[in-house]
């Protein structure tokens, strides 16, 4: 008797082990596209490995959703059209949420959000304006550099269109090496490239502006920064919106963000999303 | 894309048309003029010359033209010297860097189609030339050039219509052109197929004018007894003709 109920049990056993991955493998593996060169949001180690504050919290909330997940590097450019072609179910990398493109396709809840920044070479006498009027006065007719696509060219179509020279830059490096080399007078991003660049050896002429330009002055910045993905995959959605619930509540999107940015660019669990 | 959508880009993208139009126009003359000095210099009686020379058009025809632009725009600002010194009025610009490095890539690749072009004429010519008491200059302008150009003339439009077409990769060092308009419409609108299916046609429209206007210039240039005889039937049947233009038709029982 008693050795029969052992033989079930091992039986038992043999099932349960055998069932986790047969249902692991129904699920199908999470493709993860991703810049890889927006630090801290995405980047790249020298060993060609994604890494990053978006790559991190990815790999927590795949962990949390019990699912595979495999990343992919490609540049931001081309991302959102492969998205919709299908040849990955989410995009992550200091992706801004914006209504244009909540109008064809579909955002996890925010999870960081912060400001845009000029930053200028700290000879250019630029610095310490306290207000974004007072700055705007200093920058009109300066040639001013920014990433296409981004919350800060909006900004500038905006703000200053037709008062100072855009220069549209495909990637955030490449903007840097100019602001650098002296050919934008300013640039604008988003404040954490800027923290990546003035702490790098080479960065050491460049200093970010104040004021902080945020979505409280200008709401078309939007919310904050979240997942892309089509809007026929409600499902991975919603584990995912989950899984950063949970993240979120535990401190540990914090701790990465303060790993990666230096402060807490975190933000609240989603009312809507998570419940009270 | 509506239709607010649909006018203001191809507004947005008309009005990139003259960028990609003027760095052509530019590149061009100059790359001619690289190209006219490297074949200069290739047949030079100085070895120390033709050496360069034949680097030059080695390096540049055996480097893709997207890191010639990236070396010459990102690569040359590195060095704080190059800032201080009278050449970054030049290098600072993107545009003027754009046709820098157009033209000697487009130089390089000319210098082949001229080195073609004089290859192909018979050095029977030259001595009869020359057997008439022309002086070299003469020969040059009344005999080589002449039947150069016409052998070189459909390599040549080639090299044309490449260059237009390469005017897009401009726009990876922020010189708006058609194709980085392109690029910033597509992620203002992220209507990704109707935008470049209407700079492709831009291109091609850009580049049919051309293809045609050079077919002309081709035919003009062309001596009569040369001409490939039109392909339509002969209004009167008559005997074949003497050169035996005509032969590849078949004869029809009348």
């Amino acid at each position: 008797m008693f050795r029969n109920v052992t033989r079930l049990a091992g039986v038992l056993s043999l099932c349960a082990t055998l069932a986790v991955p047969a249902s692991a493998q129904e699920q199908p593996e999470v493709r993860i596209g991703t810049d890889g060169g927006y630090e801290p949001w995405t980047s790249m180690t020298s060993d060609g490995e994604l890494t990053g504050f978006d790559v991190e919290l990815a790999k927590l909330v795949c962990e949390r959703m019990k699912r595979s997940c495999r990343f992919t590097a490609q540049p931001w450019e081309g991302q959102i059209p492969a998205l919709e072609q299908g040849k990955y179910d989410i995009l992550v990398g200091g992706i801004s949420i914006t209504p244009e493109r909540q109008k064809r396709l579909a955002f996890t809840q925010s999870y960081a959000n912060l400001p845009i920044n000029f930053a200028a070479a700290k000879s250019s006498g630029l610095n310490g304006k306290a207000t974004w009027p007072e700055l705007r006065a200093a920058l009109v007719g300066k040639t001013i550099g920014v990433q296409t696509g981004t919350q800060s060219q909006k900004f500038m179509d905006n703000e200053l269109k037709g008062e100072v020279t855009l220069r549209l830059y495909d990637n955030q490096d490449s903007l840097n090496l100019d602001l650098l080399a002296g050919r934008v007078d300013a640039a604008l991003a988003g404040r954490s490239p800027w923290i990546a660049l003035t702490r790098s050896p080479q960065g050491e002429p460049i200093e970010v502006l104040s004021p902080n330009l945020d979505f409280e002055q200008f709401d078309y910045l939007g919310v904050g920064v979240g997942g892309l993905m089509r809007k026929d995959s409600d499902d991975l959605r919603k584990a995912w919106d989950e899984a950063l619930c949970t993240l979120k509540a535990e401190g540990e999107v914090k701790r990465i963000a303060e790993k990666w940015f230096g402060f807490d660019v975190s933000v609240k669990p989603d009312a809507k999303i998570c419940g009270a | 894309m509506d239709f607010d959508t649909t006018l203001r880009v191809a507004t947005e993208l008309f009005g990139a048309i003259w960028v990609t139009l003027a760095l052509a126009a530019a590149t061009l003359p100059l790359g001619f003029l690289f190209a006219a000095l490297a074949t200069w210099a290739r047949n030079s009686r100085y070895r120390i010359v033709r050496l360069v020379a034949e680097a030059y058009v080695l390096v540049f025809r055996s480097t893709p033209l997207l890191v010639q632009i990236f070396l010459l725009y990102y690569g040359l600002s590195q060095f704080a010297w190059l800032r201080a010194s009278w050449a970054w009025i030049v290098l600072r610009d993107p545009f003027s860097c754009a046709i820098i490095a157009m033209s000697l890539c487009a130089g390089a690749y000319t210098s082949e189609v001229m080195r073609g072009g004089l290859a192909a004429i018979p050095s029977g010519v030259i001595e009869a030339a020359r057997a008439l008491g022309l002086s070299q200059l003469r020969v040059f302008f009344l005999v080589t050039a002449p039947i150069a150009i016409r052998r070189a003339l459909p390599a040549y439009s080639n090299e044309i219509i490449v260059t237009l077409k390469s005017t897009s990769l401009a726009s990876t060092i922020t010189v708006m052109e058609l194709t980085g308009v392109a690029k910033d419409l597509m992620s203002q609108t992220f209507a990704v197929i109707e935008v470049f299916c209407m700079v492709a046609v831009i291109y091609l429209v850009i580049n049919m004018t051309l293809i045609f206007a050079l077919r002309r210039l081709e035919i003009w240039l062309t001596p009569d007894y040369l001409r490939v005889k039109s392909h339509r039937r002969p209004k009167h049947a008559g005997p074949a003709m003497p050169d035996g233009a005509g032969a590849w038709r078949p004869s029809r029982p009348t």
